[in-house]
């Protein structure tokens, strides 16, 4: 289950519901486009 | 004195012609029946540390709070993702297309001190099946307690 890092608000239309933020687990053999390498080695540093 | 610029021809270009922009635009395929606005904003925490993994994320359930992903007949765009954390440091924001198999495919990447804003004309639509995720690298010596973020855009409802 994915976990949740933080909360907030969604709305769409008339309707508005507090959400969670939930954090996506990144598979790195699954990514692809611009900027691959951010993903693979964080920071600059 | 001014220098005389010579014409197209001999070497230089002619300035004396407007310079026109062709801008790829995606070709309507389906019919838009309908426009709803679409908002979310909120707060994740902690940042991500300096030097570390991004962050990355995504609303409710993926997309909404019922939907993990676009809904089928319907197409999402972003007109405008903002994030911003309390630090001076240097942020980079990415945003990325990801599929029901867990693909990813990052669209854009925006620097900014303090705080990114990213808007619709460096990213393209998010189709039935797909949602976007939301991406922060800290550049930074400090890890702020949190992220504020937020996302406008319209989902269209297509024939």
């Amino acid at each position: 289950m994915a976990r949740v890092i933080g909360k907030g608000i969604w709305r769409i239309g008339e309707e508005e519901n507090e959400i969670n933020i939930v954090e996506v687990e990144i598979d790195l053999n699954k990514v692809n486009g611009v900027g691959v390498e951010r993903l693979k080695h964080g920071s600059r540093k | 004195m001014p220098i005389p610029i010579k014409g197209r021809g001999i070497g230089r270009p002619d300035y004396s012609s407007p310079i026109t922009i062709d801008v790829p635009t995606p070709k309507a395929d389906r019919k838009v029946v309908k426009q709803t606005e679409y908002w979310a904003a909120g707060e994740i925490s902690p940042a991500p540390a300096p030097g570390g993994p991004p962050a990355a994320w995504c609303v409710g359930k993926g997309f909404s709070v019922e939907d993990k992903y676009v809904p089928k007949g319907q197409r999402f765009r972003i007109y405008k993702f903002t994030v911003s954390v309390p630090a001076y440091i240097t942020i980079e924001a990415g945003i990325g297309i990801e599929d029901m198999a867990g693909n990813i495919t990052l669209l854009y990447w925006e620097c900014g001190n303090q705080k990114v804003t990213i808007d619709f004309s460096y990213l393209r639509p998010f189709e039935e099946g797909t949602r976007p995720v939301y991406l922060l690298i800290n550049y930074g010596d400090v890890q702020p307690d949190f992220v504020d973020w937020s996302v406008i855009g319209v989902v269209e409802w297509l024939e």
